[in-house]
């Protein structure tokens, strides 16, 4: 059965280097998809398709709520062709009420033991409206090594240097963080992967560095230090979402490959100066992220707080606005004041101010986003604070033999397009 | 979590979106001429749906599963303390109004009150 599955294009944010990582769902959908079904996969950031390819079926896999207006617009189409579509995916369990009006079917919950049913509902024309199994999640000993096969690779380059693959050692968390919907999506239980599985996928990777995409690792010290223990032969270079701090497991990550960490930074406090040396110390590289528009950071805490960035060193920083997606505790509290005023879901992505601050208005907020970006990277630009990311990993590699040079008939070319020089 | 026990009764369990399993904390207070209901919401020893996004749906329940005159309710939302630096983890209290259509509640509207008001509105 010849299935397509698509991942919408968005609207990369105004001003930023524009990198096209492949993507994690999709690859991990993919694998848990019956033998007999045949996946054509498209990502819409860096291919096009022609509603006239001969499909049976097409499947939408969506993660931000970006995506979701061009997903419904590619399910439109489709449907008056009288193809069948399903939605999966992050966003659609954000937005699945709206997507089911979009839709033929939509999928909720982890796909894993769960394929076999839709597909078998397919053939016999009985797709149903809602496969609804975000109550009951999976045993996370069914999640298979991601079927990676189905990426076009030679898409995922810039400049002969290929994107990090993403890989996921966990589900669910156990933290309940203000603006971060994954314990509704994952559930509240932090739900790891078992170890050997873990190193059937690393084994199976050809990707010499990965994005450890887990919500957080910090979730279960002997957990964290038993996954870095698992790592360690696989020789990878990574980075990850937070871990912890503590010398004990910082020592292990570092061996295990630590490449850089992205950091959480909320406040000027010693606390995050001091994590921020503790990573340093171990070799790890540090992205600090930092929410803007809190209802506890007036102008002037802004403006301290990126003075603060530049005084600790940090290795590249992401600057966001705070963005109320659905089913988070930032939604309830900006919904419940009335605070919201732009519905337009196009419009969140974490760049473009959605809502009223409680201490400036929404025009000053997103001209501090965009002061932030440019002060941080005005004497050294976010291309060369990532190049020089990049030589820290290359001399990890070189030390310990994994380096492999990049791929000289793509320096030419950025994620497939010729670079117009 | 130790909300203050004046506000909690019992731990009240519902199905919330997509018919996730979630808990709140109930207290039902009834007087001569309206019934109080103050919910509390459990952040992350909830492991589904917070009663603020599925308050509506959460009130009309209640009234039915302990028979209670729609028009005689005042039902609060009670964000308890955690003990955070941050301001929007503060504890909170909220009267959600909404209006009745047909057998259910539509269109929370929300409005902040402080302890003392909640305190008198049940003493």
């Amino acid at each position: 059965m010849k299935f397509r599955l698509i991942y919408p294009k968005w609207e990369k944010l105004e001003g930023q280097t524009q990198f096209n990582l492949p993507p994690h769902g999709p690859v991990v959908f993919a694998a848990a998809l019956p033998d007999y079904v045949d996946v054509e996969f498209i990502d819409e950031n860096v291919q096009s398709f022609s509603y006239d390819d001969p499909v049976e079926f097409v499947g939408i896999s969506m993660m931000l709520t970006s995506q979701i207006t061009r997903g419904w617009e590619i399910s439109e189409e489709y449907r008056k062709r009288g193809i069948r579509v399903i939605f999966g995916g992050i966003s659609t369990m954000l937005h699945a009420e709206e997507t089911l009006e979009h839709a033929d079917s939509i999928f909720l919950g982890e796909a894993e033991s769960r394929m076999e049913e839709v597909f078998e509902d397919f053939k016999k024309g009985k797709l149903k409206k809602v496969y609804n199994y975000l109550p009951h999640p999976p045993d996370t000993a069914l999640i298979g090594p991601a079927r990676r096969d189905i990426l076009n690779r030679e898409l995922y380059y810039h400049k002969g240097v290929q994107m990090v693959d993403l890989f996921h050692a966990s589900r669910g968390c156990r933290f309940s963080c203000y603006p971060c919907a994954v314990s509704y999506l994952g559930g509240r239980k932090f739900r790891p992967r078992p170890f050997d599985r873990v190193a059937e996928e690393l084994d199976q990777m050809e990707n010499n560095r990965l994005f450890v995409v887990d919500n957080s690792l910090a979730q279960d010290t002997e957990w964290e230090k038993e996954l870095f223990r698992t790592m360690i032969p696989f020789k990878k270079k990574w980075c990850s979402h937070t871990i912890e701090d503590k010398p004990e497991v910082l020592d292990l990550a570092a061996q295990a490959g630590a490449w850089y960490v992205y950091q959480a930074i909320f406040d000027t406090s010693d606390y995050i100066k001091e994590r921020i040396r503790r990573y340093h110390d171990h070799g790890i590289a540090v992205e600090g992220t930092i929410l803007l528009g809190m209802d506890n950071q007036t102008e002037d805490d802004i403006r301290r707080l990126i003075d603060f960035l530049l005084e600790i060193n940090l290795d590249l920083a992401e600057f966001t606005v705070m963005t109320p997606f659905p089913h988070t505790k930032a939604w309830d509290d900006l919904i419940k004041e009335k605070r919201i005023f732009n519905f337009n879901w196009n419009d969140y992505n974490a760049g473009k101010v959605v809502f009223y601050p409680k201490h400036m208005t929404p025009e000053k907020l997103q001209s501090l986003y965009h002061f932030a970006w440019d002060e941080f990277y005005r004497h050294e630009s976010q291309e060369q604070k990532m190049f020089k990311l990049l030589m820290k990993v290359i001399e990890k590699e070189m030390a310990d033999g994994t380096y492999r040079s990049s791929r000289k008939d793509l320096v030419e070319k950025s994620f497939g397009k010729e670079i117009m020089r | 979590m130790l909300p203050d026990s004046k506000y909690i009764e019992e731990i009240y369990h519902f199905k919330g979106a997509w018919e996730v399993p979630s808990f709140c904390e109930l207290k039902i207070i009834s007087k001569p001429d309206k019934t109080i209901i103050i919910t509390t919401e459990l952040y992350e020893s909830n492991p589904g749906t917070s009663v603020t996004s599925w308050v509506d749906k959460l009130a009309t329940e209640l009234i039915q599963k302990f028979k209670i005159n729609p028009d005689q309710l005042t039902f609060i939302v009670h964000n308890p303390d955690r003990k955070s630096n941050l301001e929007f983890f503060k504890e909170t209290f909220d009267i959600v109004n909404f209006e009745w259509k047909g057998e259910k509640f539509i269109n929370p509207s929300w409005k902040r009150i402080t302890k003392q008001e909640l305190d008198f509105l049940i003493s």
